[in-house]
Order: structure tokens, then sequence, then C-alpha cells
């Protein structure tokens, strides 16, 4: 399922007051699923960003809950192959470098390895456990079946433990 | 045991957006993703509306003619909710954020190509303006379009005659003019962009040999701007170094940051000396004596934005009187409030702190 898809099905009448609150309820997540997927900070806010404009544009597409559906069309927007050949002055390309990576001085040995994870996986585990969505909702957000997520999320955990050394274990 | 571990991994994950800590950098940019829509917030220039009601009137009735046309990518994006009028490395370049634009929207059409204003701003630093060309919507973008863009720098006039020098532009659509002067600082610019040439890339490689397309027309586009402040910014004492004095003496902030300093001290003499446009040179090449002025890079600014990450700078100079000290300008973006750090060639740093948008009145 991709994210035409998503805005060609049945429409959900939304307003603006509507659509502002939904996506203040949803925008730290995003931008959060933005950079487990690898991006920099100013790109993903820039994902964000364009996503919402998107999702504001096809709003009237939308089929069921808000907060998968916009989550969708930030993960197609932040995993969108970015053009890199474009000749801009050294000094904007400076800006473009990976921002440094989430921290945590309670658990700095599982957010280390949450890092080391492939960004697709890092982000199944990040929708699946730290935004508690359910299997079918990460599913409309990766494009993927329900089967497919457990799977990935399976991989992800695997992958997680093998780089993870808790304390105690 | 491994089911152990798996639920001890799975508590953990849960547990983590509890404690899990943002960069400074990741904070502010959530904020930015929820800064209140431009179309519902009050602006300074509302201020102005009692005072210059008469005249107001008349630049609406003017200005009702580019709300007519106002096409769907502005009238969407003005509409849109938290988010920008233009996209993030768009608004980067200019240091502004999407609430700080004045939505436009007049298009004209000409030679088969529609332009329209799609955004823009006047404030006390600069006065910018976005175009976009045949519905292309303004992005920086990293590979080469073959979209038209506009060619010879356009011409800027207010509703008094008076004509705006650039100041810059950014892929022939993002322009930046002088700041509105005269009366039209005072009651508003009723401005006039005129271009006469679109022009694109060739369609293969310039290695080739291709030469790029060029249309020649006659496109004026209409916007109606309201000078906003760039406020001043708290200046830092001065640092010396090997004598020499550094001072900041403006620093005025609105997206951009214009930082006025001077430099006065005995390397002041030896670099007059050396480099003065009146001395001699017999090596032809500018060159100071041996030991007698600081090295090349001694005005070389450079700022470090608040996140450590050097700024985007715009420009910087300085220049040597006849008396008096050395002065020099240096102009930068500033995409983030905190303090940003310039450093002037070896001298201490001088730092200067960047309220946040709304702190500066923008």
């Amino acid at each position: 399922m991709d994210v035409d898809t998503i805005e060609a099905m049945p429409a959900v009448d939304t307003d603006a007051t509507d659509f502002e609150h939904e996506y203040r309820q949803v925008h730290r997540a995003a931008f959060l699923l933005a950079r487990q997927l690898g991006c920099p900070t100013e790109e993903a806010q820039d994902a964000v960003q364009e996503a919402a404009l998107r999702a504001w544009r096809y709003r009237s597409g939308r089929h069921g809950p808000f907060r998968p559906w916009f989550l969708r069309i930030v993960y197609r927007t932040a995993t969108r192959p970015r053009p890199r050949w474009l000749p801009l002055p050294v000094f904007w390309e400076s800006r473009d470098r990976p921002g440094p990576e989430l921290e945590s001085s309670v658990d700095s040995e599982l957010v280390a390895a949450l890092g080391r994870l492939p960004p697709r996986q890092r982000a199944a585990l990040w929708l699946r456990y730290c935004e508690d969505m359910s299997t079918a909702s990460v599913g409309a957000v990766l494009g993927i079946s329900e089967a497919a997520v457990k799977q990935l999320v399976l991989r992800a955990r695997t992958a997680l433990k093998r780089e993870w050394v808790p304390d105690g274990h | 045991m491994d089911t152990d571990l798996d639920l001890e991994l799975e508590r953990r994950l849960r547990a983590l957006p509890t404690h899990v800590q943002l960069s400074a950098a990741d904070d502010a940019a959530i904020r930015r993703l929820t800064a209140p829509p431009a179309p519902n917030r009050p602006r300074r220039q509302l201020v102005l509306l009692p005072a210059v009601a008469g005249l107001l009137a008349a630049l609406i009735a003017g200005n009702g003619v580019a709300t007519y046309f106002a096409p769907r990518y502005a009238a969407a994006l003005a509409s849109a909710p938290g988010v920008g009028v233009l996209s993030g490395p768009v608004l980067r370049w200019t240091g502004l954020s999407a609430d700080q634009l004045t939505v436009l929207g007049d298009s004209v059409t000409a030679n088969g190509h529609t332009l329209q204003l799609v955004a823009g701003r006047a404030d006390e630093l600069r006065t910018v303006l976005f175009v976009e060309v045949d519905g292309v919507e303004p992005v920086v973008s990293k590979k080469p379009s073959r979209a038209w863009i506009v060619g010879d720098i356009p011409t800027l006039t207010d509703q008094f005659g008076h004509t705006y020098s650039p100041s810059g532009v950014l892929y022939g659509f993002n322009y930046e003019y002088q700041p509105l002067t005269g009366p039209a600082a005072s009651v508003g610019g009723r401005l006039t962009l005129h271009v006469t040439s679109l022009t694109r890339p060739p369609a293969t490689p310039a290695a080739s040999g291709a030469s790029g397309e060029t249309v020649s027309g006659d496109w004026t586009l209409h916007a109606t701007l309201f000078l906003q402040p760039a406020p001043a910014l708290k200046l830092p004492g001065p640092v010396t170094s090997d004598g020499n004095t550094y001072r900041l003496t403006s620093a005025r902030a609105s997206g951009l940051v214009v930082v006025h300093w001077t430099a006065e001290g005995p390397f002041e003499q030896a670099r007059r000396t050396a480099y003065a446009p009146h001395t001699p040179d017999p090596a032809g090449k500018g060159s100071p004596g041996a030991g007698s002025a600081p090295p090349p890079d001694s005005f070389r600014v450079s700022v470090t934005a608040p996140d450590g990450s050097q700024a985007l700078e715009r420009g910087y100079g300085y220049s040597i009187p006849r008396r008096g000290p050395i002065t020099g300008e240096v102009t930068f973006v500033a995409s983030q409030p905190g303090t940003y750090r310039i450093h002037i060639g070896s001298a201490p740093e001088l730092a200067v702190d960047v309220p946040p948008e709304d702190a500066t009145g923008a």
C-alpha cells in the first residue's frame, strides 16, 4: 500500500482545526520517526513539514485514524531517495551532515544499540514499542502486512539483542 | 534465558520515551514544527492599520487583484495549519520561518510563462521575495532541474519611485533587496517587481557545450509589504588580543543577523600601511612587508551556531579607513535561537544572543 493508495481512499471530513489538532498530537512522533529512519535534524524537520503539507492537501482522502496515516506519509517522505548531485555551495552541504542521535542517561546502552540497527528495523521497533502502536498500525505506516511487521520486529529484536549488552546480563 | 531477556528488552524499549533526551537542535526543530500558522497570527503590520487606514484601503484594493489570482500553491499553503509556505531548505537560506512570511499571490503571464510572487517579507535588514515560474514549486534540489527560473535580476521599485538594489539571489526564485526606505518604510511598500527574462539550463550537461535557453518578456508583479523590525541584539564587551581591541558596534537580527565590528590597536597602523590603496606597492601584489602587518586572515570572520555547527555565512568584509579603527561587517543566517559565537581572526570570540522569533518581534 503506498501513499497514493491511502490518499485515494474514501473521504473523512476534516476541517483545519481538527487537522491542526491531530497534527499537533502526532508531530513529535513523526519527527522522531524520521530521526529513527536516519534523517539528520533538518531533514527530519523537512520530512515532517512536507508530510504535513501533503496530508493537508489530501486530507479529504484519509481513511482511518490520523496517526498511522500521517506517519505513513512521513515514512514515505523520509525514506524517499534523496538526489545528491546538484552543485550546492560547500558551506550549504556542511549543514546537511547528520545531527546527534538520541541519548539517554538512564539506558544509554539500549539507545546506542538501537542506533546501530538498520533504519527500517529501528523504525519498526520504535513504532511498535516506543510509540506503542499495534502491529496493524505499524504495518500501515511501513506499508507492509501484519505478518511482515511481526517478522520485521522479530528480526529487529534479534539484532538488537546482539547489539545490546544490558547491565547484569 | 532468552525469554527473560526479551521481556527485559521490551520493557526497556517501552520505557525509552520517558527518559530519552533530544538534542537542542531536535527540540528546536520540534518546536518549529508547531509554530503557529501565518494566516492566524496577528502581525505587527496590523498595528499600523489605524494610522494609515486611508492609504491601506488603496493598497488593499490594489492587492485584491493578487488575491483573486492566488493559485493553488500559495492558497493551499497559506491555509495549511502548522506547515511552512516554502520548503525547509529554501527557508533556511533566508533564515526565515514560514510564519515570518507574508503569503502573496500576484501572478502574470507573458510569452507563455506565468510568474507568481509566492511570498515575501520586508524588514529592517532586507526585502525578500519568492518567485515561482510556471507553477513549479521553489525548491533547493540537488537534482539539476530544467525548470524555468528568473534570468536577469529583476528590478524592484516602490510606489514612490524608489528603486531597491539587489543584495542576494538564490537559484532564480529567491530575491533579496535592500530594506524599504523613505515613505514606504513608514506607510508600507507597494512594490513592483519587474522581470525581463527567464532562463533554464541545457538538457545536456554544460560540458557538452550546450547552452541554456532564455526567454525575454515583460512580467510585472505587485506586492504590498510592511516593514518589520529587526531588533538590535545586546552587544558583548570588547575583547583584546595582542594589544588589539575588537568590538562589536551593532548587531541586528531578523532571520539574518548583521553584525558590525571594529578593530584597533598596534596592527591597525601596520595593516593600513601595508594595504592602504595609496601605498606604492613595488611587488604589485599588495603584499605587506615581512613582520609589519598581521597575517592575511586577521579579519577572516567565522560564526559558530548554538549547536556548535558553522553558521551559514552570507558574507563578510572589512575596510581600512585612513583614520580610525578598521571596520567590518559579517552577515549570517540565524536558523535557530541561541548564542552565536563570532570569531574575528584569532581574537577571542564575541558572542551575541539571538532570541526566539517571537521575542524579536518578528
